[in-house]
């Protein structure tokens, strides 16, 4: 898995990430998603566009991130793939009813 | 009906995160393969992901407090009727599934889907201890 992080203009942290994302690279995904909330970020964007496997530990990070920005007073969008693999977890543990999913990065922008 | 085992592939692992990818790698190879895997490309996902829950609740569990240690993964394909199985064997502790709490859906609990998700995803699902350690049977139909 890599991570490719950037920061928009409105101070949200897009965060990419590709190939698999799971229990084997969750704990370097978690100690990133830590550096960004202890910088202050509150806000962010995780594109999953370009994953192909995504596990219950990988979710997990990302459930994880949530919670923590949320007490931030932040959010955090997630861009599915069209691939229907990745969409299935979200939808079989109903993480897909919790996070704010949108279509493309513009859009998850936008809804900020 | 005469029950037709097709073919059988065994593969030993570290009982390791980092080596799980080859398990996925491995079904992945045999839906490319496979004639009656290809016709069913939809269910990869769902036996990948299935296979690799279970798997890192042995690594996670049964050999919690146990290093070197191996996991053995015997992959069966079967005709008449079209099905796939893989045993999942650790010589680690044992557990009763029964025990294992459903998800609360909805919130937003962090652990505890894995077995959750091994049972969504697959047709059939036995877990039991024998002498030569702990088994999850895992099938799925086609």
């Amino acid at each position: 898995m890599n991570i490719n992080s950037e920061k928009t203009t409105s101070d949200i942290m897009i965060i990419k990430l590709d190939d698999r994302v799971d229990t084997f690279s969750a704990p370097n995904l978690r100690a990133h998603f830590s550096k960004l909330l202890a910088q202050g970020r509150a806000n962010f964007i995780v594109d999953l566009s370009d994953a192909t496997f995504l596990d219950s530990a990988g979710l997990a990070a990302l459930v994880k991130l949530l919670k923590d920005s949320r007490e931030k007073g932040g959010n955090v969008k997630i861009i599915l793939p069209e691939n229907k693999s990745v969409r299935r977890i979200f939808s079989l543990t109903k993480f897909d009813r919790v996070f704010d999913i949108q279509l493309t990065v513009p859009m998850a922008v936008g809804a900020f | 009906m005469e029950m037709k085992k097709t073919d059988q592939i065994e593969l030993t692992i570290p009982a390791n995160h980092k080596y799980l990818n080859i398990v996925s790698a491995c079904l992945e190879a045999l839906f490319e393969r496979d004639e009656i895997l290809k016709k069913n490309k939809d269910d990869f996902y769902a036996i990948q992901l299935g296979v690799h829950e279970a798997c890192t609740n042995v690594v996670d569990h049964a050999y919690k407090d146990i290093k070197d240690a191996n996991i053995y993964i015997k992959i069966e394909l079967w005709s008449e009727p079209a099905r796939l199985i893989v045993d999942i064997r650790d010589t680690g502790e044992s557990f009763d599934p029964e025990q294992i709490p459903s998800p609360d859906f909805g919130g937003l609990q962090i652990r505890g889907f894995g077995i959750h998700l091994v049972h969504q995803l697959m047709d059939g699902v036995i877990y039991f201890s024998a002498k030569d350690g702990n088994h999850w049977c895992l099938t799925k139909h086609f």
